[in-house]
């Protein structure tokens, strides 16, 4: 079967990531015309279940992406406070 | 307020100030403007001089006792040089304590027999700012409590229960829990009806057995996870049997009264009565 | 709702909720579409905002006042690191006494030669373990049968106990043994150093047995553990089952066992997957299996902690104390970064050093990937040289393909030599990975019970984490 993304609604780490976690069962092919991704997909037997689990996946993700996107920042800041030995560094060290 | 301070009292106190820089609204002694600084450290000296040297406990409070800043910490001392044996317990809002150089100092001067009492009205920041009757000053005590922490200071937490803050203390326990799990132990007290919380009764009384249900599961939950915690005044009749062993006769004892109903009670001895202070009753009350 | 901006964060949906779970591994429970209405700013739910501001899911602040605390907390849900290696495994030899069906170690007869640890490695080995600069040092026995190396252990111990005259570091002692030949010699060597026996219980005499390759195994193993146990004491014996493919069909009968034999908790645990490659079809239905009977286990586990016995299973108690509690967990298979190296490090009777005790059993089928060195080479060339530089790109779960998006890696773990020895390849591919998929249905199924019998088992999970 073929499914197209429109790679404006779904990006393009969103869609690889779910590709990912089916490649065990399906042998999917990707090509990409202008902002349309195509998906050709070998091996399915129940395209229902197919595309129900497909696009709740594609849904996930692209939330996770948005969280991701949104804190990226953040995050760097949290884990350089957990874990960066700011304080064992002298000036001359920073200035490095 | 005693003239001299006795061995085995739970009311030694050193009155600090009367100043505070939290306007809490159920306060139940609403703090002044006065400039009495002087005054009752001259007060304090002449109190720690004659104090026996086995005074058990002395209880540092205000006001808020930290806004004496270095003059609070040569208090701290001077009880540590003259009464060495005796803990201080200092009743505070904590927000000092978010500059990190005055807990060391506090350390320094206290050494290891000090407890800070600190009040955590709520798990969300502004349900406490606003209990508090100051912005910020969640954050101020959260980072005062790490601190302290950090130090080795022994914490205590109380939490008075009011109107706005007793349909989350499950969560508080919760938070108390993951994000405080180092604090010595955690208290729920019930409201005292006088001063700012008699006039603001309307938006922040509450009776005991409306929260009950609440306070059980917050009192359940610390102690799952073996977090010392405690119910202070709160009468017996007014809390299930199973959670009896957590209540303490915690009313200071010149404040507490018993009502004529309490004579026929089994377990008066173990309660701690009424506020003698207060201006009501809470609903309920009755012998077992 | 004010504005707010927010901090990281993933999801998971179960049983038609969404939970939503932070860097700790702090969790709320809410309805389904609530990540949807945090992203676009619509949650009307007051109180649901409350509980994710405090507990660190969005802030109204650029940079949070309390980001220090959640950093701080952050840390020590890493402490596990802090210290470094503190289990070291000495695998005195591989003779053994038994002839279990599921060996992984490659166990050779009693009375083999060459295939046991010389006292000179012994030392030296005892030696690079001071180098670690862990305060615990724990020296775990293992073979074969560690027992009947006797002489091996208390040149051990000895030498150890000689060197932390000087070090200082408080020092654990651990017997891996089947107890079949529990001689009084090493009952009294055990009693003077506060050896802990680990024993191995499969379950009643008809698994134990048929596992253990001896009809009298079952019987031997119990008269162990009470001899032991009268010596030591209850608390200085603990026992460990493995799940053969009998056992997968006696979930309560095995649970039943080690109840009425006095333990008070039980370890699930899997078989390890060494068939490779070749039988693949059958590790994964093996893996499936595994799923229910751990399933129907730690049900029936439940019932029996609400009769009031404390009874708790380990594996999932380990979960648990990451989902529920803020303190770290040293739990090598469940560690990021990994916890091979990093907590545990096997010396082999070879007298190689190996990153994990699956290392050096892959080293019996002659595959070398992780001997790190020899007992008698540098500290740092063992524990920092080529082959733990490898490890050190992939062993990571917040950094692996499949992992750093999963949003319950927190409560998971990454492990390279697992992935190499069953899909030929370290980095590992999550979505054929059995390990991957085992411990996925298991933290979900810990959270579908929280989900949908949370004031039932909570107070049971919280018992058991403590």
């Amino acid at each position: 079967m073929t499914l197209k993304i429109d790679r404006k609604i779904f990006s393009d780490s969103c869609i690889s990531t779910v590709v990912y976690w089916f490649s065990s069962r399906y042998a999917i092919q990707r090509s990409i015309q202008g902002t349309i991704e195509t998906l050709t997909i070998d091996g399915v037997q129940d395209e229902k279940q197919f595309l129900l689990e497909f696009y709740q996946k594609l849904n996930d993700y692209k939330l996770r992406n948005q969280i991701d996107e949104e804190t990226k920042y953040i995050k760097t800041i949290l884990y350089a406070k957990a874990f960066g030995e700011f304080d064992e560094l002298t000036e001359e060290e920073i200035l490095e | 307020m005693k003239e001299r301070f006795e061995i085995d009292s739970n009311s030694n106190v050193l009155f600090v100030t009367s100043q505070c820089n939290n306007h809490c609204i159920m306060c139940c002694q609403p703090p002044q403007k006065d400039d009495d600084f002087n005054f009752c450290f001259n007060q304090n000296i002449k109190l720690i001089k004659s104090a026996p040297k086995e005074t058990k406990v002395v209880c540092i409070t205000g006001g808020e006792p930290t806004l004496a800043g270095d003059s609070f910490i040569e208090l701290v001392s001077l009880v540590r040089k003259e009464l060495p044996l005796t803990d201080i317990h200092v009743l505070s809002n904590g927000r000092a304590f978010s500059d990190n150089e005055f807990v060391h100092k506090l350390k320094v001067a206290g050494e290891d027999k000090v407890f800070i009492g600190v009040p955590l009205h709520s798990d969300f920041f502004r349900d406490h700012d606003i209990i508090s009757g100051a912005k910020g000053a969640f954050n101020e005590t959260m980072l005062g409590i790490y601190n302290l922490a950090n130090e080795g200071i022994l914490i205590e937490l109380r939490i008075v229960i009011n109107k706005l803050n007793y349909y989350r203390l499950p969560q508080l326990a919760k938070y108390i829990f993951k994000n405080l799990y180092f604090v010595s132990w955690v208290a729920f007290m019930g409201m005292e009806d006088t001063g700012w919380a008699s006039k603001n009764a309307e938006t922040i009384w509450v009776e005991p057995i409306d929260y009950a249900s609440q306070l059980c599961r917050a009192v359940k939950e610390l102690d799952d996870w073996d977090i010392p915690v405690a119910i202070y005044n709160i009468p017996l009749c007014l809390l299930p049997t199973e959670y009896h062993r957590f209540a303490t006769r915690s009313i200071s004892d010149w404040k507490t009264r018993y009502l004529d109903i309490c004579n026929d009670c089994s377990v008066r001895f173990e309660c701690c009565g009424l506020f003698g202070t207060s201006m009501r009753n809470y609903q309920g009350l009755k012998a077992i | 709702m004010r504005k707010y901006a927010l901090l990281p964060f993933n999801f998971i949906t179960i049983l038609n909720h969404e939970i939503l779970i932070n860097e700790l591994g702090d969790f709320i429970i809410t309805p389904i579409g609530t990540v949807q209405k945090i992203l676009s700013h619509s949650i009307s739910d007051e109180d649901l905002y409350k509980t994710l501001v405090s507990n660190f899911f969005v802030t109204e602040e650029i940079l949070p006042s309390l980001l220090d605390i959640y950093a701080s907390r952050l840390r020590t849900k890493k402490g596990f690191l802090d210290d470094k290696t503190s289990l070291h495994i000495f695998v005195l030899t591989l003779r053994c006494n038994q002839n279990c069906i599921y060996c992984q170690a490659s166990s050779q007869e009693e009375t083999s030669k060459h295939c046991s640890m010389s006292l000179e490695d012994m030392t030296a080995s005892v030696q690079m373990m001071f180098h670690s600069p862990s305060p615990n040092l724990t020296m775990e026995f293992q073979g074969g049968e560690p027992s009947l190396e006797i002489d091996l252990i208390r040149h051990g111990i000895e030498t150890a106990e000689e060197i932390n005259k000087e070090k200082n570091r408080k020092l654990t002692y651990v017997l891996c043994t089947n107890c079949r030949k529990l001689s009084d010699d090493m009952l009294e060597l055990c009693k003077q150093y506060n050896i802990l026996i680990s024993t191995s219980l499969d379950g009643p005499s008809y698994i134990h047995n048929k596992n253990r390759g001896r009809e009298d195994s079952y019987e031997k193993t119990i008269a162990g553990i009470n001899k032991a146990r009268a010596v030591l004491g209850n608390e200085f014996v603990s026992a460990l089952m493995t799940t053969s493919e009998l056992a997968l069909d006696y979930p309560k009968e095995i649970v039943d066992e080690y109840v009425s034999d006095g333990f008070n908790g039980i370890f699930l645990r899997a078989l390890n997957p060494y068939g490779l490659a070749a039988q693949n079809e059958d590790w994964k239905r093996y893996n499936q299996r595994f799923i229910s009977f751990y399933k129907t286990a730690v049900d029936y586990i439940i019932e029996i902690n609400k009769h009031g016995i404390f009874f708790r299973e380990e594996y999932a108690s380990i979960i648990l104390r990451k989902m529920l509690t803020p303190y770290t967990t040293g739990f090598v298979d469940l560690q990021s970064p990994a916890g091979t190296i990093n907590s545990v490090i096997v010396y082999n009777y070879d007298g190689y050093v190996y990153a994990s005790d699956e290392s050096r059993m892959l080293a019996e089928i002659h595959d070398y990937s992780f001997r790190l060195g020899k007992v008698t080479d540098k500290y740092e060339d063992v524990f920092c040289g080529s082959v733990a530089k490898r490890m050190g790109k992939i062993w990571a779960n917040e950094a692996l393909a499949g992992c750093s998006s999963c949003p319950i890696k927190v409560y998971c773990g990454a492990d390279p030599v697992r992935h190499h020895s069953t899909q030929g390849d370290m980095y590992g591919f999550r979505p054929t990975s059995l390990v991957c998929e085992k411990n996925k249905a298991i933290i979900e199924y810990l959270f579908s019970l929280i989900v949908e019998r949370g004031d039932e088992v909570l107070p049971i999970f919280r018992r058991w984490v403590k």
